[in-house]
């Protein structure tokens, strides 16, 4: 095996004169051309933003106004489920009555639609 | 400052360009011109194209001295410039600091074009033949020198020539080249001395006792 170092450096003087030999490279500069079009690319290249975000092109405050009034539409809709037991108590209660209501409303049918009216009538 | 529109990119441009496109006031644009890095990021993030511009203009050179010093071709690293810049004004809102200055992303974002570039250029050569090999112990003018250089560079492995530019060129430090390069600092510092070394050999004709050309 060797005792030389498997990476060895330069020496300071090789340093320096490989720096002046890389800082020799040609200069580089964008061109005038590639300025502008990167300068252009938010103009070329509009922002999408999604339908939400732009507020389906509303004001703010008519979002705005639309936002309270879903808020509220889904707070009634929470107390009403919220009132879930007691309605359905009721119900239990209508279904109870129902076959004196049907009753009721065959008496009613028959005056409405007066089946017997020509009887009535009749001198 | 000048209101008119002497530069096509320069910071004079900014209030123009920002009328036609309906950004930040006047007042707003210096102070972002002045503003650092990640607050520029930030305000890109939300579609502003003021900030972009600052950015752009702050590392439009770099990011094209970069990918030319890779790619050995000025009209394809403007290529991989604007596509650079796209991605900074598009994907501004996920960019992610976690430490990291926007500069080493921009720059990161660059080299990752660059080595999709070059994967799909091989097996083509990547080296001017012209200058590859081409040693001469004579005195040689500046241009010539720049040439040998630019192809001593080119002749490097890709990793080692993209330590170079990004270490001596682009006077990153290790940490950020390693950023850039997705390695660690001692892994730049291995590729650096190697690219330099073997760079010492390429333009050995060059070499007398350390005192000669340039």
């Amino acid at each position: 095996m060797s005792d030389e170092p498997r990476d060895p450096k330069l020496t300071d003087a090789e340093d320096q004169w490989l720096d002046r030999m890389l800082d020799a490279a040609a200069p580089i500069e964008p061109s005038a051309a590639l300025r502008r079009v990167v300068a252009e690319i938010p103009l070329r290249h509009p922002r999408r933003e999604s339908a939400v975000e732009r507020g389906f092109g509303l004001p703010a405050y008519v979002m705005s106004f639309g936002l309270l009034a879903a808020l509220a539409i889904l707070s009634i809709g929470a107390w009403v489920g919220s009132q879930a037991d007691v309605l359905s108590d009721v119900a239990v209660i209508d279904d109870g009555d129902a076959g004196q209501a049907d009753d009721a409303w065959e008496e009613l049918a028959v005056l409405a639609f007066a089946d017997e009216l020509d009887e009535e009538l009749v001198p | 400052m000048s209101h008119a529109l002497t530069l096509p990119f320069g910071v004079d441009a900014l209030p123009v360009v920002l009328a036609h496109a309906g950004g930040a006031s006047r007042r707003g644009t210096d102070a972002l011109v002045a503003g650092d890095d990640d607050a520029l990021m930030l305000q890109v993030s939300k579609g502003d194209p003021a900030a972009y511009r600052a950015l752009a203009e702050r590392y439009l050179a770099g990011i094209v001295r970069y990918a030319t010093r890779m790619l050995g071709d000025q009209a394809e690293a403007e290529d991989v410039a604007q596509e650079t810049f796209l991605r900074l004004w598009r994907d501004a809102g996920r960019y992610e600091a976690r430490g990291h200055k926007p500069s080493t992303w921009l720059y990161r974002v660059a080299h990752n074009l660059c080595i999709d570039r070059l994967r799909a250029r091989r097996p083509e050569t990547e080296v001017d033949e012209q200058h590859g090999s081409d040693r001469t112990s004579a005195p040689v003018a500046d241009k010539e020198l720049a040439a040998h250089v630019t192809a001593a560079l080119a002749q490097l492995p890709e990793r080692q020539r993209a330590a170079i530019a990004l270490v001596h060129y682009e006077e990153k430090s290790l940490e950020e080249a390693g950023l850039v390069l997705g390695c660690a600092a001692g892994a730049v510092e291995s590729l650096l001395a190697r690219g330099r070394r073997s760079l010492r050999e390429q333009l050995a004709a060059f070499y007398r006792d350390g005192v000669s050309n340039p």
